[in-house]
């Protein structure tokens, strides 16, 4: 795989996200930015001596899955009831169904708990699973984190901002809820108090817009960590390191001196790059050996192997001895999870859309959780939150696809459990089930739990925010009344 | 100081022959900066707006003059090439084992780079940009090669009904939003919902007033319908994928079944015929919305004058939807309206350069007259073209292949990140290895004519400064700067002559070029 390839998957909803006319005005922010920045001392040296994992709380992965990811055929409702089972397996998607646990067919649902069943996609490694095109990273997937308990479901979740467009539900989502100000991942770490350099990074060509700060909080995009920072080289065009430097030392002089005034967007951006790259270039130079295999390859995956280099990037940063530890990281899934057409569902052929798009997923968060696994400190110390803009609706059209639906899987992912030291209460499915028939918005599935209700319960119970910052602070407009037991409390 | 309305940049503000070339074309060459003296904004957007009166023979010529052969040895058509000889060509280069899609892509950049930095009919040029992105679709397939200069170009400054009616014909727009496989008993609703939500009308009401932004312009049973009624516009069963009506996909007209769509309205509209006709009318309902003449004119202002255009600008919206609404979507007297409003002339510091803009404005500045081609498999030349397609899209505007239908982003907030600092960074750096000679040492530099002449060399250190500031910049920047960059560049001798044998003078051109104040559009 090549640099093309690798960043071909990267630009894609994120950015489409920050278009939109109207949501936009939320998201500015200079003056507060030069605000922020004007009367503060810029540190040229980095404290020393990290302790690393964070002890105070667990780092936080979002992965934000963009274009409206099909959680029915992904946590397929194979036995929720009757009426379920005839109205989707035999009226709704009568090509388009994951053959249920039961079933003869070669490739099969996996049960998860008699009710809900795994597509085989998330499972590939599981004894018993057919798993066509084999490759190292098929450890178990989703389904082994169910098993071991580092996997929450939560089912027919979504946002009450809902709209039939992707780029404006999931603007909402990203500020989480319609009228607010900047991104919930920054008013996060606002909430915690962290400083205004709390690293923050984004695997990818730009920052996810729920990292957009209207109080000049940094942010650090890396599309591709072996060319990260300014060069004036690239493996093509070669220069004597020496002389690099002493060019690009000479420039980074002047140029400093230009941004450092922080007068405004631009320059500020500016600063957070500089900083950005003394306290990571390191990190990037140093040769990553991962602990676990991810999987990038083509024949496999749909996003030129984006995820699974993003999710790779995430655990070398969180696990180099740096002296500000990483605190979230962002990630936006693409590759065509937008199935209007040519769906697929379980057989890998030309048409294996959804196979790949499925396996893209789990085995990268399992190689994710392995990788960080392998370091025993970082056990129980991360949750990765897995979230789409909506589910697809109930029925298929005529092109073997689905169109936007409603309410949606969320995945909250834990670790530690086998060791010990759970954070999580997995390998339980949360959320009320709606049930089939009561269709919701667009005739998707219904809502029950509104997404923020799951995202405040792993805030408060893993990353020491007190509860009442969650209405206040990162989730304005949203009235939280409890969580759902989903976090094992520090 | 608001937020609406952000921190001027530092530095002194340009003038206003420098803010039009800035906005209306992609920055300005050293031939415009000569001829600013007796600028006259009005005269300027019309001699730009009837741009077929622009001799751009020399910047054609050029065009031709670029090799079209392909690394397989077979030849890209020329980019106004029919469907059926984009297949022809297909199928040859693929039985020479190429990749032909990926030829035509990047024979498509070549061209349209070179028109960027090149055509005088720059305010076309950049409103190609503009339809490109709001009709956006991307290169999963040739069709793009083809849409480009039969539907974008043909309509860019044309009639906003005829350029949506093209594009709904267009074969690449049909696939990329799945109507080509759409039938009208179970629809794919994913180009109707677009049309409607990106295309025309907006999710919700543009017009101002208490509905702005909160009235929804349609339902999903509108979506339902409007996806109905487009069932049947479809390339299936054609050759080289032409559009055609296909009247057994299309909603079927021989039922009494009634489409009603209400956009909004408290009254209805009627399609009670079957046939291309329905879709036709939709497409008109749609283009004389005053939605749409408002969501246009936003877009457009938001282009050329402010991130942020209801905060800032919202009377130019109002004379650009109203210009819209009299000339029935004449795209030129919509623009017209917008770029003589006084908000533009005001409107400094409102808008940064994207990276399409920082690349053929650093171009333009440098004052260069050729252009990469991206065709040629050049990866023995370390700063070729692979080298630059690579760094393209280190920047994230790699053209035609957003993904979404939204089009690339047009606020700095969704551009400029800690990426692009290092990516322009580099960026800068490379052009200037690349066209003025590649420095390889600290204690010397190779003699290169273009970038003495870009200079003006030998000369002081100051004056080459200066002169660099001009080109790049357009503005004084701060004293501390200036005085930073020409000792750097004099090594502590502001009268040290310097030529392009001076080891210093290419980083210096990079700082330059790489500098905030260079970001400002």
């Amino acid at each position: 795989m090549n640099r093309r390839d690798f960043l071909k998957g990267c630009a894609g909803f994120a950015a489409a996200a920050a278009l939109r006319g109207f949501g936009i005005t939320n998201l500015l922010f200079d003056s507060q930015v030069a605000r922020a920045q004007s009367d503060e001392p810029q540190p040229d040296m980095l404290p020393q001596s990290p302790a690393q994992p964070p002890n105070n709380r667990d780092l936080l992965v979002l992965v934000f899955v963009r274009g409206g990811l099909d959680g029915l055929n992904l946590v397929v409702p194979f036995n929720t009831s009757e009426d379920d089972r005839r109205r989707y397996y035999n009226t709704l998607r009568p090509t388009m169904n994951i053959p249920p646990p039961n079933s003869s067919a070669a490739r099969k649902a996996i049960d998860l708990n008699s009710k809900f069943a795994l597509h085989p996609d998330a499972a590939r490694g599981i004894p018993g699973v057919n798993v066509p095109n084999p490759h190292p990273s098929d450890t178990g997937g989703l389904f082994k984190l169910f098993q071991d308990g580092d996997l929450a479901i939560v089912d027919a979740c979504g946002s009450p901002d809902i709209t039939g467009s992707h780029f404006d539900t999931e603007l909402y989502v990203d500020l989480g809820g319609k009228n607010n100000s900047g991104g919930w991942v920054a008013r996060y770490l606002d909430a915690a108090g962290e400083p205004n350099d709390a690293l923050a990074v984004s695997p990818q060509w730009g920052i996810s817009p729920s990292l957009l700060s209207p109080t000049g909080r940094s942010a650090i995009a890396v599309p591709d960590p072996r060319e990260f920072g300014p060069q004036w080289k690239t493996a093509q065009w070669w220069i004597p390191p020496e002389t690099r430097n002493a060019l690009l030392s000479a420039q980074r002089a002047i140029l400093q001196q230009m941004y450092q005034r922080g007068s405004d967007f631009v320059e500020v951006v500016g600063q957070q790059a500089l900083q950005g790259y003394d306290m990571l270039r390191n990190v990037f130079e140093t040769t990553y050996t991962p602990s676990a295999e991810y999987l990038t390859s083509s024949s496999h995956v749909l996003d030129y192997g984006h995820f699974g280099n993003s999710m790779k990037t995430i655990a070398q940063i969180a696990k180099a001895s740096i002296a500000n530890p990483l605190r979230v990281a962002t990630v936006d899934v693409g590759g065509g999870y937008d199935t209007h057409d040519n769906q697929g569902t379980v057989d890998w052929n030309g048409n294996s859309r959804f196979p790949k798009l499925i396996t893209n997923l789990a085995n990268n968060i399992k190689a994710f959780c392995d990788d960080m696994n392998a370091d025993p400190q970082w056990r129980g110390r991360f949750v990765v939150i897995v979230l789409s803009e909506f589910g697809r609706v109930l029925y298929q059209n005529d092109s073997a696809g689905c169109d936007h639906g409603n309410g949606n899987v969320m995945l909250v992912v834990g670790s530690g459990r086998p060791f010990g030291k759970p954070n999580i209460n997995g390998g339980q499915i949360y959320g009320e089930w709606p049930g089939l028939k009561h269709f919701g918005f667009n005739d998707g599935l219904h809502i029950t739990t509104d997404y923020r209700r799951v995202i405040a319960d792993v805030l408060i119970g893993r990353m020491g925010v007190a509860a009442q910052k969650i209405n206040e602070v990162i989730f304005p407009g949203f009235n939280f009344t409890g969580g759902m037991g989903i976090a094992v409390p520090r | 100081m608001n937020a609406m309305n952000p921190a001027t940049p530092p530095g002194a503000a340009p003038s206003l022959a420098r803010l039009a070339y800035n906005r209306m074309c992609f920055g300005p060459r050293p031939e415009d900066i000569a001829a600013m003296g007796n600028f006259d904004l009005t005269s300027f957007v019309d001699q730009q707006l009837n741009y077929e009166a622009i001799d751009d023979s020399a910047c054609e010529a050029y065009i031709a003059s670029l090799s079209r052969t392909d690394p397989q040895g077979t030849t890209v058509p020329p980019t106004n090439a029919t469907l059926a000889e984009i297949e022809q060509y297909r199928a040859a280069n693929r039985a020479a084992n190429g990749w032909p899609n990926t030829n035509l892509q990047r024979y498509l950049w070549t061209t349209t780079y070179a028109r960027a930095l090149l055509s005088k009919r720059q305010l076309f040029e950049v409103m190609v940009d503009f339809w490109t992105n709001h009709l956006q679709t991307n290169f999963q397939s040739h069709l793009k090669y083809w849409e480009d200069h039969h539907v974008i170009r043909q309509h860019a400054l044309g009639n906003f009904r005829d350029l949506i009616g093209a594009s709904a014909k267009s074969p690449s727009m049909l696939y990329f939003l799945s109507n080509t496989y759409s039938d009208g008993n179970n629809p794919n609703e994913n180009y109707a919902r677009e049309l409607m939500e990106l295309h025309t009308v907006g999710s919700y009401s543009y017009v101002p007033g208490p509905d702005y932004l909160k009235k929804p312009n349609y339902t999903e049973e509108d979506v339902h319908a409007a996806a109905q009624i487009l069932s049947g516009w479809t390339t299936m069963g054609t050759p080289n994928d032409e559009f055609r009506f296909n009247d057994g996909r299309s909603w079927p007209s021989h039922h009494w079944l009634e489409k009603r769509l209400w956009l909004g309205n408290d009254n209805y509209y009627h399609f009670p015929y079957g046939g291309i006709e329905q879709g036709e009318m939709l497409l008109d309902i749609l283009a004389a919305h005053p939605s749409t003449a408002y969501f246009i004119s936003f877009k457009l202002c938001r282009r050329f004058i402010s991130d942020f255009p209801n905060e800032f600008c919202p009377d130019a919206v109002e004379a650009g939807a109203q210009a819209f609404i009299a000339s029935q979507g004449d795209i030129r007297t919509t623009l017209r309206a917008i770029l003589l409003h006084p908000k533009f002339a005001a409107s400094w510091g409102q808008k940064v350069k994207r990276p399409f803009e920082f690349f053929i404005s650093t171009m333009r500045a440098m004052g260069l007259t050729t252009m990469i081609n991206f065709l040629p498999d050049d990866w023995s030349d370390p700063l070729g073209a692979r080298f630059f397609e690579g760094q393209i899209e280190m920047l994230g505007q790699k053209l035609f292949e957003f993904p979404a239908p939204t089009g690339l982003p047009d606020v700095r907030i969704a551009w400029w990140n800690t990426n692009q600092v290092f990516g322009r960074w580099t960026m800068a750096n490379a052009l200037v290895n690349r066209f003025f000679g590649s420095q390889t040492q600290t204690n010397s530099a190779p003699a290169n004519a273009a970038l003495d002449a870009l200079i003006g060399g030998p000369t002081t250190a100051t004056q080459a400064v200066d002169r660099l500031i001009e080109r790049f910049i357009g503005r004084a920047i701060d004293a501390a700067d200036r005085s930073a960059l020409i000792n750097y560049l004099g090594s502590n001798n502001p009268n040290a002559m310097v030529s392009s044998t001076t080891p210093t003078l290419r980083p210096t051109v990079g700082i330059i070029a790489a500098s905030p104040y260079a970001q400002w559009r």
